[in-house]
């Protein structure tokens, strides 16, 4: 796989010149953004010079930034400068000015810059220069250049266009390496956003430009950040204008064969999965025996179950038949001893990889095998499963949410193919939330709670309480219910071991809570949807600027009885209406009076048949639908004293 | 400024012993039975030693101590040491670390493993504090964590500020301090019963065992104000009379400071253009005030062995690259007020916590911070102006936040104690702090209801001081976010908002904040059985909430002086008549009172609150009175209007 190195800094013309870069007297005079006129400061350029040392294999990038300050927010927000560097690089050139408002200039002094060892450890070295800029206020432009020299030739390089303010111009000025190095050329592809064609200037440099980029501002269940920000990709390619399929064809050969080395069927392997699916009929209870004995007989070195003796004594396994012998091994180990375990048994397994969603959202037609995830394909009766063993939190045939829906390239030594990985309905994906309570004339409630999570909600759960200790989920799951009922006394917790996918995910506890249900001089009312209370609002803003990503389908089950007390009778129930999204969801309630309880029933399902990515113009839909749901949630049911008993009071 | 309460923690150069396994003290301690401990304590502080010998010259060697054990997984951070030290002044001559695990087993960290980092923090731009550091990377529950230390060192300060326990509990925690012959220590102790030291010869020990367990909770007083600790000063007993108090303190620092005050001809300049064509003393200060606020903050902090950390810069070189730190920002305000004809002095505290100073303990190392205090005429009377014996009427101002106007002082520094630097004239003070009214909120809601339950309505906040303080922080730190998070708060108390507007005026220089919404709700009143409209008539709850918590209170709760005023007219439709409505509510509690009506007034109901607390520390045990009182308004603020059809 190739590698990816971030040159995470932008750059001008003639930066390294004399002189700093001449200054429009139209920049110093600006009151506001032209790029977002209510922004605290604005880059106006962005300027980077990459060339190559081929020769001694190094990388050079020479920066330089003119940025805008227009508020006191921005003088706050900007001006001081953090430039890490490794014992593989070096900064040098460090230079800055500030321009103030009337023209004046400061520069920004040598004794103000601090080139210092951050961290120091054997014989690695982490280095910074650090600088504030002076006299920066409103109206002034700083201005400052370096260059950052690595012993690295990076024929990958991942260009960031887009940062946290507004820019009105990025230049890139890249000096491609020599094609007899590389025997391929330059190429260069844009992310959610269009570069100029690249010209040749003076010295063999190619430059683009990129221009009014607004500031980048992360937003909640957003896709991932290479898939919404602006960023450009450069790298070297022979096989411009190739056809797709025939390059991923070569690229799912290659990745076969690279590990079939690695993956031993020999006879061990043979007797040992014999031994697991012994008695064992259907195809799915072989594979989930093997899966579960890969999870859970070989422990994997970088998980907490592994002491730190064992880490230091680990030595690297060459092939499955060493992972299974020794029973420790790296998260490929486990898969690759899944696949072995799986071939011995005669299954037809092989290793595919993806780029999941959370990494970039992955395109066929760019070429770019840039692989983050391996798991285990296995052909069923002529559908693929896909395995994760090595993942601890992971059921057999689950998958995490991130590869859901993304196609996965299945290995082969003569014809590999893509193939999506489906997501798991709404439906397995549940938390069933259930409490068996009673409320006192007072409005004190008091009694059971439960919450059961399956599917990917249970992955997730399990993910994030894997490395913590039985009272920490504990404690965890009482600040859930105290989020929802926040003078709610709880006693009684208990959670399952998040360790062992094979059982079910269930959090319980007993609560009470005083003054839950309102009461009035004749009546009391009381919110039966317990697990809805106090939710915020899923989105608050009025406007949105990126695509809506959720993480996988998902569905809400609440089944909450409330025994009320002598001498109240529940007043007309009102039930707010269901809400129909199909074919992405529904919202249903429900209220049956059982003598002198109540059972009442919600339940909300979003993101059937896979539909978890929304374009953002149907945010404002999106919002009114959530927040309606929200609001239902909040509906309360009223509980009317008989007149006897008012009276009485 | 920096804090010199690292002084105390020095180091140059390390030296590491190869693959020497545990010494005995650490195998000892890791072999100590302990109790039970409460399941959120995650490690436990098996022994925390550190012996001092002190020569002659106040020079030091040190040996430090300490094992820690892994009680839970989310205790296997605390696996690690980190030791800062000044280069300049500090030698290492040893620093080890071990890994013993429950069954016995060991691991002697190499030297390739310990790091020496930066100990820069997050708003240092740069700092020559460095630390030894080590991790272990996987230490399972049941492992023991144990470091030692040899050190040389220099300290600025015959002073040591010794804590007991951190929030975890402790086994063992001791100070040993060897004094040459003819000296002597003294101690004061704070959050505990005094700490007497055993003295043999010259050798005092200061020593706690078996601490438990300190609980985190809410709007609880900081660590340094639960856990014990002492501050310890040692002198030569025949020169017992130089010891620094305040005063003497004041006078060192004030003349270390004065060099620093010089004016440039820039300063002067930028001084008149800022107070061009104003008589008004106030309106001048509030000028001067509001630039150097907005200078940026940037902290540089250099040659702290020495006490770099209580020196400002020059004024005339912070005003020239217009950034700086509260030192000298205050600093620079000094210096610009003098060209006034203004005199002003340095006034040092803790910024965080506002019972962290202890005056008794005249020792510089319980500061962070630096602000001003500006002499004024006595007419000049606003809830940061105090009155001192000797400088008369006295401004206090924090020329580093940018969020709290000349005449008040955030809310964190309220109350505590500072050294006020002004030579003879100097020593600790008491911040004054702001009456509850003046931390004032008032709400205004108008509004018409219609039939089918939707509310049209305004809603008006006026944020005073304090309160709108913490409105100002949540808007910098929201940034872009800060109408979405203002939104949320009102859709929490408010269902369905259809249409929303939202202004935000900062009237700085008069320290308020105003918030102005206009909103339609169309399902604001719960429509049921199509005759009955319910709805809550006090309309919002306050924008950060009530401190109340069900289980037990183990920390005193910190409760912020303030005020709290609403009216809400709600116009309800003419097809309804009230069925039930709201009881007024009147309370009080030591530290506050509290009152609340409903009432119809022609074709409106009119509901009115008032809340009143008095800034307080409520010890854990009389926590219930609070929840109490709280509970109460929570209560009354939720309680229901019932309308039925006519």
């Amino acid at each position: 796989m190739p590698r990816i190195i971030l040159a995470f800094l932008l750059s001008t013309v003639g930066v390294f010149a004399a002189d700093w870069p001449p200054l429009d007297s139209a920049d110093l005079a600006l009151q506001k953004g032209r790029v977002d006129p209510t922004a605290d400061a604005e880059c106006l350029l962005a300027d980077t010079r990459i060339s190559y040392d081929a020769s001694y294999g190094g990388t050079t990038f020479e920066a330089f930034y003119r940025i805008k300050i227009f508020t006191d927010a921005g003088v706050r927000k900007l001006g001081t400068v953090d430039l890490p560097y490794s014992n593989q690089q070096k900064i040098s050139g460090v230079a800055g000015r500030t321009i103030e408002p009337d023209g004046n200039v400061l520069e920004l002094k040598k004794d103000a810059i601090f080139d210092h060892v951050v961290e120091k450890q054997h014989r690695q070295k982490t280095k910074a220069v650090s600088f504030a800029m002076p006299g920066v206020k409103p109206g002034a432009i700083i201005e400052y250049r370096y260059k950052l020299d690595e012993n690295v030739l990076q024929t990958y390089l991942v260009l960031d266009a887009q940062i946290e303010i507004p820019v009105e111009r990025v230049v890139y000025h890249i000096h491609p390496l020599p094609v007899q190095m590389t025997r391929a050329l330059m190429q260069c592809r844009a992310f959610f956003t269009s570069f100029a064609p690249f010209t040749e200037e003076r010295g063999g440099y190619h430059v683009t430009s990129i221009v009014n980029l607004p500031a980048f501002r992360p937003e909640p269940d957003a896709p991932p950040d290479r898939a919404i920000r602006a960023w450009l990709l450069v790298y070297y390619r022979t096989n411009a204008g190739e056809d797709p399929s025939h390059f991923w064809n070569l690229q799912g050969r290659g990745l076969y064969a690279a590990l079939q080395d690695h993956i031993k069927v020999d006879e061990q392997t043979k007797q040992l999965a014999t031994r697991i699916t012994a008695n064992l009929q259907l195809d799915r209870e072989k594979l989930d025996a093997i899966y579960y004995y890969c999870q859970k007989q070989i422990k994997n070195v970088y998980g907490r179950e592994v002491s730190d003796a064992e880490r230091r004594s680990f030595k690297p396994n060459t092939t499955t038949a060493d992972t299974l012998a020794r029973g420790i091994g790296t998260n490929q180990d486990i898969l690759l001893a899944f696949l072995a375990l799986a071939r011995a048994a005669g299954f037809d397994a092989h290793p595919a990889y993806m780029q999941d969603r959370e990494f970039m959202l992955f395109r066929k037609e760019n070429m770019l095998p840039f692989f983050n995830v391996t798991m285990a394909a296995v052909n069923v009766a002529g559908k693929w499963m896909f395995f994760e063993p090595g993942m601890r939190f992971l059921a057999p045939g689950q998958v995490r949410w991130q590869e859901q829906g993304i196609e996965a390239l299945i290995t082969d030594p003569s014809n590999p193919q893509f193939v999506v990985v489906p997501f798991a309905d709404a439906k397995e994906s549940q938390v069933h939330q259930k409490g068996q309570l009673n409320v006192d004339a007072e409005g004190t409630l008091e009694g059971e709670i439960s919450e059961t999570y399956s599917g990917q909600l249970a992955a997730e759960w399990r993910a994030s309480n894997l490395e913590h200790s039985e009272d920490a989920r504990k404690k965890a799951f009482e600040e859930n219910i105290k989020a929802r009922l926040p003078e709610a006394a709880i006693s009684e917790v208990k959670v399952t071991d998040p360790a062992d996918p094979s059982i079910p995910a269930v959090l319980s506890c007993h609560v009470r809570v005083e003054a839950f249900a309102t009461r009035t001089g004749k009546r009391l009312f009381l919110n039966p949807a317990v697990f809805q209370l106090n939710r915020p609002p899923r989105f608050t803003a009025t406007t949105r600027t990126n695509d809506i990503l959720f993480h996988h389908p998902w569905s809400e089950v609440e089944d909450i009885s409330i025994a009320f007390p002598a001498g109240f009778q529940l007043d007309h129930p009102d039930v707010v209406g269901p809400i129909d999204f199909s074919p992405v969801g529904k919202y249903v309630t429900q209220v049956i009076p059982v003598g002198d309880r109540i059972l009442y029933h919600r339940e909300f399902v979003f993101g059937q048949n896979g539909v978890v990515l929304f374009p953002t113009r149907v945010y404002p839909v999106m919002k009114k639908l959530f927040d309606t749901v929200h609001d239902n949630d909040a509906h309360m049911l009223t509980l009317k004293q008989e007149p006897a008993m008012a009276d009485a009071k | 400024m920096k804090q010199l309460a690292i002084l105390f923690l020095l180091f140059a150069g390390a030296l590491f012993a190869g693959q020497e396994p545990p010494p005995d003290w650490a195998r000892e301690a890791a072999t100590r039975a302990l109790p039970t401990y409460p399941p959120q304590a995650e490690t436990a502080t098996l022994m925390d030693e550190r012996r001092v010998n002190v020569s002659a010259d106040g020079s030091t060697t040190s040996e430090v101590r300490e094992a820690i054990k892994i009680l839970t997984p989310e205790g296997r951070g605390a696996a690690a040491a980190y030791f800062p030290y000044y280069p300049k002044v500090t030698r290492i001559r040893g620093f080890k670390a071990w890994l013993i695990t429950a069954d016995g087993q060991s691991k002697t960290f190499g030297k390739n493993e310990i790091a020496d980092i930066a100990a820069k923090a997050g708003y240092e731009l740069y700092s020559d504090v460095r630390a030894q550091s080590v991790r272990a990377e996987n230490a399972t529950p049941g492992t023991t964590f144990a470091w030692s230390a040899e050190v040389e060192d220099q300290p600025l300060y015959p002073h040591i500020a010794w804590y007991f326990q951190h929030r975890d509990p402790v086994v063992l925690s001791r100070l040993v301090v060897t004094l040459p012959s003819g000296w002597e220590a003294k101690a004061v102790t704070f959050n505990h019963d005094p700490i007497e030291a055993t003295v043999d010869g010259n050798t005092y020990t200061w020593q706690l065992t078996d601490l438990p367990h300190i609980k985190r909770e809410s709007a609880s007083p900081h660590m340094d104000s639960l856990a014990p600790w002492i501050g310890v000063t040692y002198y030569q007993t025949s020169n017992a009379s130089a010891q620094r108090d305040w005063k003497a303190i004041s006078i060192d620092q004030t003349r270390r400071d004065e060099p620093q005050a010089a004016a440039s001809a820039e300063l002067a300049a930028q001084v008149k253009q800022l107070t061009a064509g104003q008589t008004n003393l106030l309106v001048q200060i509030r000028a001067m005030g509001r630039f150097v606020q907005n200078i940026k903050y940037v902290e540089i902090a250099t040659d702290l062995a020495h006490g770099g950390g209580y020196l400002p810069h020059p004024a005339a070189d912070v005003l020239d690259k217009r950034y700086g730190d509260c030192k000298d920002k205050a600093n620079l305000m000094r210096t610009m007020l003098r060209q006034i004809g203004v005199q002003s002095y340095m006034v040092a505290l803790y910024y965080g916590d506002r019972d962290h100073v202890h005056p008794e303990w005249a020792s510089a190392q319980q500061f962070n911070h630096m602000i001003l205090a500006i002499s004024v005429p006595e007419s000049i009377s606003l809830p940061s102006t105090m009155e001192h014996p000797t400088l008369g009427k006295l401004l206090l101002f924090d020329a580093t936040d940018p969020y709290t106007p000349v005449g008040l002082l955030p809310e964190p520094e309220q109350g505590s104690w500072g050294l006020l630097l002004a030579g003879e004239k100097g020593g600790a003070v008491q911040l004054p702090v702001a009456p509850p009214d003046t931390n004032r909120t008032d709400v205004a809601v108008e509004g018409t209801l219609s039939q089918n339950g939707a509310l049209s309505a305004t809603l008006l906040m006026k944020q005073h001081a304090a309160a709108a303080w913490r409105l100002r922080l949540l808007k910098e730190r929201q940034e872009a976010r800060f109408d979405d998070v203002m939104r949320a708060w009102l859709q929490r108390n408010v269902k369905e908002l259809d249409s929303d507007k939202m202004d935000a005026t900062d009237s700085f220089d008069s320290g308020e904040m105003d918030l102005h919404f206009d909103f339609t709700a169309p399902r604001y009143a719960q429509v049921m059985q199509g005759r009955m409209l319910v709805f809550r008539p006090s309309i919002v709850e306050p924008i950060f909430g009530f401190p109340l918590q069900t289980e037990k209170r183990k920390s005193p709760l910190v409760v912020n002086g303030e005020s709290y005023h609403k009216e809400v007219h709600v116009k309800l439709p003419a097809e309804f008549k009230v069925d039930e409505i709201p009881e007024a509510a009147a309370f009080t509690a030591s530290f506050g009172k509290y009152s609340a009506s409903c009432q119809m007034k022609g074709d409106e109901v009119v509901f009115t609150e008032d809340l009143q607390v008095t800034a307080t520390t409520i010890p854990a045990e009389r926590y219930n009175e609070a929840r109490e009182f709280y509970g109460k308004i929570v209560g009354a603020e939720r309680a229901p209007l019932v309308l039925v059809k006519d």
